[in-house]
């Protein structure tokens, strides 16, 4: 009996020793990696803007965006309510309410169908399904107009309504 | 050297693990929806079976039989949450795509199944045979249900449109498609081997 304990137990040290060592290893590489990606992200939805002040409110972390010294938008995280967990988002909105765009930092929909919200079609630089938002206003957002994800009508209303209160609430916030 | 070959070809068809030891339905229903998606869990799959096929039988004479699940589990555990950070921090854009099925192989029963039935038998080069044979044949076998999903339910292979004006029906791409390939598949399998 007092075996069975011991080598479960070594077992169980052993992998969460390599599990630890591992993790402390990449966690900074990781956390990089993730920084890459938001201000790639913020490049794609804000092109026109060179330099991004990273403030918070209420709903998470949003950017005030400056080309040279004019304000041109805000960039401000959202998080839509998807079929399988959250789609944490970043939308770029200008000096007028209106999309400039969306990026899916991460997401768990299912893959084919949900998952293709962030499907780029060949020979296109964004995802069709974001690209659509571009130019509507923030505020006043529906799926009227916005090709819908096929089989994955939840999908597509929780990034609509993700967006829409996240920007609603952010514009009353600050004002 | 004969053995060792004919451990890696039985994975492939007369033990194929989805089409006659229907082990691993779940992840095969879940991601076979489009080519790109089954290629990349039958990859994923085989690294981790790799792994841990190897690593079971290494140790195999240590543990003893009645605490032997629990082990492995965690040694199966272990790997995928390793490829996962492995992944994250050196390839960011594979993680993009394959990220999502990753934690997913800790439950395909694949994995314990050939660490139960096999690698805790076997001496690890033999385990390592089964593990490449294995690993090939769930992955052709995601490449043909995912093929056939893909193309009647999308229209496109690998997102290049096939046929233009093609009409895809879109219940092959949800689940009861899943349902009815995986079935006549099976059915195919069958009928060729009683011949």
């Amino acid at each position: 009996m007092l075996r069975f304990v011991l080598v479960l137990a070594t077992v169980c040290i052993v992998a969460a020793l390599i599990l630890g060592g591992i993790n402390n290893m990449t966690k900074p590489l990781i956390a990089a990696q993730k920084e890459k990606e938001t201000n790639q992200a913020l490049k794609t939805i804000m092109p026109e803007a060179d330099k991004y002040n990273k403030k918070t409110f209420s709903g998470g972390d949003y950017y005030q965006c400056y080309k040279g010294k004019q304000f041109v938008g805000y960039v401000l995280s959202a998080i839509g309510n998807g079929y399988s967990g959250d789609i944490n988002m970043l939308v770029g909105i200008d000096n007028k309410g209106k999309i400039t765009g969306i990026e899916v930092l991460s997401q768990a929909e299912t893959p084919g169908l949900g998952a293709r919200c962030v499907e780029i079609k060949p020979g296109q630089k964004q995802p069709w399904f974001l690209a659509q938002f571009k130019g509507k206003s923030a505020e006043g957002l529906t799926l009227k107009g916005i090709e819908a994800i096929t089989g994955a009508t939840i999908t597509s209303e929780a990034i609509v309504n993700g967006v829409k209160k996240y920007v609603t609430d952010f514009l009353t916030e600050i004002k | 050297m004969k053995n060792l070959f004919a451990e890696f070809k039985k994975g492939i068809h007369i033990e194929n693990p989805t089409f006659a030891l229907l082990l691993g339905l779940c992840p095969t229903l879940a991601v076979s929806n489009n080519v790109r998606n089954g290629l990349g869990m039958g990859i994923a799959a085989t690294f981790v079976l790799l792994g841990s096929n190897i690593i079971v039988s290494s140790v195999r004479k240590l543990i003893p039989t009645k605490i032997r699940i629990p082990c492995y589990i965690v040694v199966i555990a272990t790997f995928v949450t390793i490829v996962e950070l492995l992944l994250k921090a050196y390839f960011p854009v594979l993680d993009k795509s394959l990220g999502i099925f990753v934690p997913l192989i800790v439950v395909n029963c694949i994995i314990l199944g050939r660490a139960e039935a096999f690698a805790s038998k076997n001496t690890v080069i033999y385990s390592t045979f089964d593990a490449l044979g294995m690993g090939l044949g769930f992955m052709l076998a995601l490449l043909v249900i995912s093929s056939i999903r893909e193309f009647f339910g999308a229209g496109t292979l690998l997102g290049f449109q096939l046929i233009p004006g093609f009409q895809p029906a879109t219940i092959m791409v949800l689940a009861p498609g899943a349902l009815l390939t995986l079935g006549l598949l099976i059915g195919l399998n069958n009928w060729l081997k009683q011949r």
